[in-house]
């Protein structure tokens, strides 16, 4: 069996044995109703005593065949209001970036908090939107408006 | 008739420091190279302690053996004890060694003197000079009485590489998933909530034949970081390390592989355990 599939296999034991509070975390099932290991689907929570506590946001996580080698790639649905989520949905988070901070030994886990993190805590320096972008830069009354608005469309999202 | 300039009566007693003759010296460098000859059984007794302990540690943990941790745990204290008892002589030969070498340097140095003749004799008889005798007995009670002493054979012990091993062994087996005394505080090891991982940090197995990168500690099944560096230099799979590694940066980690040991009998005794009760 191929390090992907085997290390993905432990993955979920240890996620279903011990994750961090309010999140999920869970292969698909693919057609014919196995499931499918490459492809995760979770929730995210946004952190408490911030704008985005309200939401508990959906993410899908594809990974490659030579993952954990390559990074998985992490995705909200399109056009989700964040400074570093670009309209197609993709994150852009230094850790999920093999040119950058990717190493083989960063588990799911460790992504969720990682996304989780992003959220509240944006990154002044990568833009990947025009509109959330903007409006944290210059305008953080309507960025904190739009913000709780999604938080409240994420509500009652789960498994 | 008094005679003014009539010198003292000469003293022809043997003064208190001589030169040495070149015979002394012959007898005194065999006595160091006997004394090294001792350094060097020394050595071959800790090679041989060495061997049975990779002999005693490969059977243990090629064939399971851990019905009994308590008397693998007893092995390795027994061990320890006598390796710490030959490296305080060791180190005490070393410096002797150390102070035979200085004497030597000393006696070369001085040599050529004069032969003490009774022309001469007067000039040694003034000489404060430190004999040989004195010079020895002053630095040994110098070395035996340092307040340092007992700090210095301490550390000499810690350093030695085998004794490391050995201490690291003993407390494995107590202990198998808590990090060494001295890792505590350490950063780089991989730890969660205080407890060793007995698992690769990329395909999340338990360790079956681990290696041990030398250049930042990390710890990987051999399989797997082999074919994730293949033939290249990367940067260590784990997250935030900056090092870079190769293959030939790894060594087996014989340490990690008792760990596992170690662990999964006391887990198999604790389900057995369970079973009974």
């Amino acid at each position: 069996m191929s390090l992907a599939k085997t290390r993905l296999q432990e993955e979920r034991k240890l996620w279903r044995k011990d994750h961090p509070f309010g999140f999920f975390a869970k292969p698909e099932k693919s057609a014919d109703g196995s499931l499918d290991l490459t492809n995760w689907r979770a929730g995210i929570p946004g952190r408490k005593d911030t704008i985005w506590e309200e939401g508990i946001y959906p993410i899908t996580i594809n990974f490659p065949n030579d993952y954990p080698s390559k990074p998985p790639k992490v995705k909200f649905p399109e056009n989700f209001y964040h400074p570093n989520v670009y309209p197609s949905g993709t994150v852009c988070l230094s850790i999920l970036n093999e040119e950058q901070d990717w190493r083989p030994a960063i588990t799911i886990k460790d992504i969720v908090l990682g996304v989780q993190e992003l959220l509240s805590d944006p990154n002044p320096d990568s833009p990947a939107q025009e509109p959330a972008w903007k409006a944290f830069a210059k305008d953080k009354e309507l960025y904190t408006r739009k913000v709780k608005e999604q938080a409240k469309r994420y509500q009652n999202y789960n498994a | 008739m008094e005679v003014d300039d009539t010198p003292d009566m000469l003293d022809i007693s043997v003064p208190r420091y001589l030169p040495m003759s070149q015979e002394t010296l012959k007898t005194f460098s065999a006595m160091v190279s006997a004394r090294e000859d001792n350094l060097g059984r020394i050595d071959s007794i800790l090679r041989s302690i060495k061997q049975d302990i990779d002999k005693y540690v490969e059977f243990i943990i090629g064939e399971n053996m851990f019905e009994n941790i308590g008397y693998t745990r007893d092995f390795m204290i027994v061990n320890l004890q006598s390796l710490e008892r030959i490296l305080i002589s060791k180190y005490e030969l070393e410096n002797w060694k150390a102070i035979a070498f200085e004497i030597r340097n000393n006696l070369n140095q001085q040599i050529p003197e004069d032969p003490a003749t009774l022309s001469n004799l007067q000039q040694y008889h003034d000489a404060n000079d430190e004999t040989l005798n004195e010079f020895i007995r002053r630095r040994v009670d110098e070395m035996k009485n340092s307040p340092e002493k007992d700090k210095n054979i301490r550390e000499y012990v810690n350093k030695n590489d085998l004794y490391q091993l050995l201490k690291n062994m003993a407390f494995v087996i107590e202990k198998p998933t808590d990090p060494l005394p001295e890792e505590q505080d350490d950063d780089d090891v991989a730890m969660a909530g205080g407890v060793i991982s007995l698992k690769d940090p990329m395909s999340l197995h338990t360790f079956k034949e681990p290696v041990k990168s030398k250049k930042c500690d990390h710890v990987f099944e051999k399989s797997v970081i082999e074919e994730y560096l293949r033939n290249e230099i990367k940067t260590c799979p784990v997250a935030g390390c900056e090092g870079r590694l190769a293959k030939f940066d790894l060594r087996s980690d014989d340490l990690m592989l008792l760990r596992v040991k170690v662990f999964e009998a006391k887990q198999q005794a604790d389900d057995f355990e369970i079973e009974t009760i």
